[in-house]
């Protein structure tokens, strides 16, 4: 290696699950400085329809994407436009720009600028994550209106080269659909943050991102060699040629693109070698082009997560507005089965406008269930919109963060008035919906006997589950090590949740990252689990392994495994049976 | 001219989420919206400006209309700050 194409690590926070590698682009932002002109009275009139043109081709723009993202993605997802068109159309505010420009004898351009940098200044500092969102919309939209005033010809990022992994400051939602369309394997960003826009469309498109990686557009250079980790966050830059042959061994499927990857799996569910077909199942976040592909593939959705339309909208949605969605996603996946997930939210999510106030440690504080159970009316609002889009009796209920019996009966009682509250209305609804609830906390894991006899499945969350039981935040980059769903006590929880399924005869499912480990999936198979649901990035893992095993040397490693106590034997033990596969 | 008092009940005040929520219904109307607190007056089909006011909870706020359709203006957005922004179980 050169000192030009020297390795190091870069550190991000992941924000769309998946492995890429590839050759890097990075892209530049041109942003000159504003120029200030003085123009005469006669040129004013000018000014005007210079910024009145700016503005009309920036509106012409965003609804271009927002129609694109709207047939590419999905309705809720072509809304994150809605905020930069309200901005773009905002008239009053151009009143008062083009009485600046008259006052000052000044330049479109400059004027412009400065009033938006003005009003935004003290918001750029505001604790809503909200309010901050807003700020970058703003300049996302002031960009844009510069843009068409310098009359500049745009960098065609259709022209830029096909399959790279793009790498930038910051994207905009719009830019992200854009590098969608160029074939990027992989996005990296030195800002951004996990919730944000830009996040939510690359995850939409499951393009692997890593964001808030320091430096990231100025350490790397166009032409490295990179290896991108979506789900831990790790970048390594001009890897070594066994960091990259293992790379390419690992995952030769990863050449292509995950939408292409996905559209080559098998039209079948995965059978074991001694006959067993183990289902598979996807997690989601929002509608999308995978609903169809994964239908067409007899995959359903193991866990559909809400939660996006909160953070999406800010607020609690319509009950009307979540039916449209649920009904759409049952409709998309029948005969599949769909597993709903009420509202999962913490402080961390929330927005403070709805009056949850900053908690010191959210992942221990008021989330889940707990949120849902003190405002009823949203639970229940939820859950009816939930039983309308029942009537193809494909959809099941799955309740969060449960710690506790009495909270199961709590939820239960609420379910069943909606339920009646339905039916007096004669609106019709699947009455024998399965309801059931996840194994996350390891109270819930402990007594799963308990509550097993209550409801119709279970669902392991091994990603909390395994931050619960260890004491440790799956996202402190210091706990990496530490953190590992296949650590014995978590294995012990997990095998405790099986038993108490068989004893009262319910399906298991395990829905978190370990569903979609080459490694874990052996093991889970041999303890009993029935169904695997993981982030449709890593499904072709399951389709790999589960073809070249028996169900009967699962059973028997897993026997093994239980009786392993550290780590690292584990491990070792779970590589070899995977090595040993044919 | 027509007018009416509302105050803001939402924790974190009139930020983001319910100033563009405003912009969006006072858009509807035909009628000119302006919205005034504390002798400040900002255009409430503004989003820029609504923003501005920063309009925090427990503010008093008056909702001004001038135009064909300004009661029915008034009515819907004085409500529609009244319930903290259709939010009532959010409060």
């Amino acid at each position: 290696m050169t000192e030009t194409t020297k390795r190091f690590i870069l550190k991000g926070t992941p924000a769309s699950s998946g492995l890429a590698y590839g050759e890097a682009r990075v892209i530049y932002r041109w942003r000159h400085a504003v120029e200030e002109r003085a123009i005469t009275g006669a040129e004013v009139e000018k000014e005007y329809s210079r910024l009145d043109n700016a503005i009309a081709r920036t509106l012409e723009e965003l609804g271009e994407y927002r129609r694109s993202a709207g047939q590419k993605i999905g309705g809720p997802v072509a809304r994150i436009f809605d905020s930069q068109i309200l901005i773009a159309s905002d008239q009053d505010f151009l009143r008062k720009v083009k009485s600046e420009i008259r006052k000052t004898r000044k330049n479109s351009e400059y004027i412009y600028s400065m009033m938006v940098e003005k009003n935004i200044m003290p918001l750029r500092r505001s604790e809503d994550e909200y309010m901050r969102q807003m700020v970058l919309d703003i300049e996302a939209v002031l960009h844009r209106v510069l843009h068409f005033l310098a009359g500049e010809s745009e960098p065609d990022l259709s022209k830029f080269a096909k399959d790279r992994i793009f790498v930038g400051k910051i994207f905009t939602p719009a830019e992200v659909l854009s590098l969608y369309e160029c074939g990027a394997r992989a996005i990296i960003t030195t800002g951004g943050s996990p919730n944000s826009h830009m996040a939510l469309i690359a995850r939409s498109l499951i393009i692997p991102t890593v964001i808030d990686a320091r430096r990231a557009h100025l350490r790397i250079r166009s032409g490295d060699q990179l290896i991108v980790d979506g789900d831990s966050g790790q970048i390594i830059v001009n890897p070594s040629e066994v960091e990259w042959k293992r790379a390419v061994k690992a995952s030769p499927k990863l050449r292509e693109l995950p939408l292409t990857r996905l559209k080559k799996l098998p039209k079948v569910s995965p059978v074991t070698k001694d006959n067993v077909t183990i289902d598979v199942a996807a997690n989601i976040n929002l509608p999308g082009p995978l609903d169809r592909i994964l239908s067409n593939h007899k995959i359903g959705v193991g866990l559909y997560r809400t939660e996006f339309f909160y953070l999406q909208q800010g607020k609690f949605p319509s009950e009307d507005s979540q039916f449209d969605i649920y009904d759409s996603i049952a409709e998309s996946y029948y005969p599949q089965s769909v597993v709903i997930r009420t509202f999962d939210l913490g402080s961390d999510k929330i927005n403070h406008a709805d009056n949850y106030g900053k908690e010191d440690n959210p992942a221990l504080g008021w989330r889940g269930i707990r949120i849902t159970l003190e405002k009823p009316q949203i639970f229940k609002e939820q859950i009816r919109a939930i039983l309308k889009a029942s009537t193809r009796k494909n959809v099941k209920i799955l309740l969060p963060m449960i710690t506790d019996i009495s909270e199961l009966k709590k939820a239960l009682a609420l379910i069943r008035r909606s339920m009646a509250e339905l039916k007096r209305k004669s609106i019709d609804f699947d009455e024998k919906i399965p309801v059931g609830i996840m194994i996350e906390v390891p109270s819930a894991a402990i007594s799963a006997d308990t509550l097993a006899g209550k409801v119709s499945f279970l669902s392991i969350g091994s990603n909390d589950l395994t931050q619960y039981t260890l004491a440790a935040d799956r996202d402190n980059k210091k706990l990496v090590r530490i953190f590992n769903p296949l650590h014995p006590a978590v294995l012990r929880l997990i095998k405790m949740t099986v038993d108490a399924g068989k004893k009262h005869n319910i399906p298991i499912t395990v829905c978190g990252e370990m569903s979609g480990d080459a490694l874990a999936i052996p093991l889970l198979i041999g303890l009993g689990i029935d169904e695997l649901s993981m982030n449709p990035s890593r499904l072709h893992n399951a389709y790999n392994v589960i073809p070249r095993l028996t169900v009967a040397s699962a059973k028997k490693l897993a026997n093994e495994i239980m009786k392993l106590n550290n780590l690292k034997d584990i491990e070792g033990r779970l590589l070899e049976f995977n090595l040993a596969l044919e | 001219m027509e007018q009416g008092n509302a105050q803001v009940i939402n924790r974190l005040g009139m930020h983001a989420r319910p100033a563009a929520m405003f912009v969006s219904h006072a858009s509807r109307f035909k009628a000119d919206v302006f919205i005034e607190k504390n002798g400040l007056r900002v255009n409430g089909k503004s989003i820029m400006g609504v923003m501005m006011l920063a309009a925090e909870m427990g503010s008093k706020l008056t909702i001004i209309a001038e135009g064909e359709d300004e009661k029915e203006a008034v009515a819907t957005l004085v409500d529609l700050v009244q319930t903290g922004f259709g939010d009532l179980k959010n409060l």
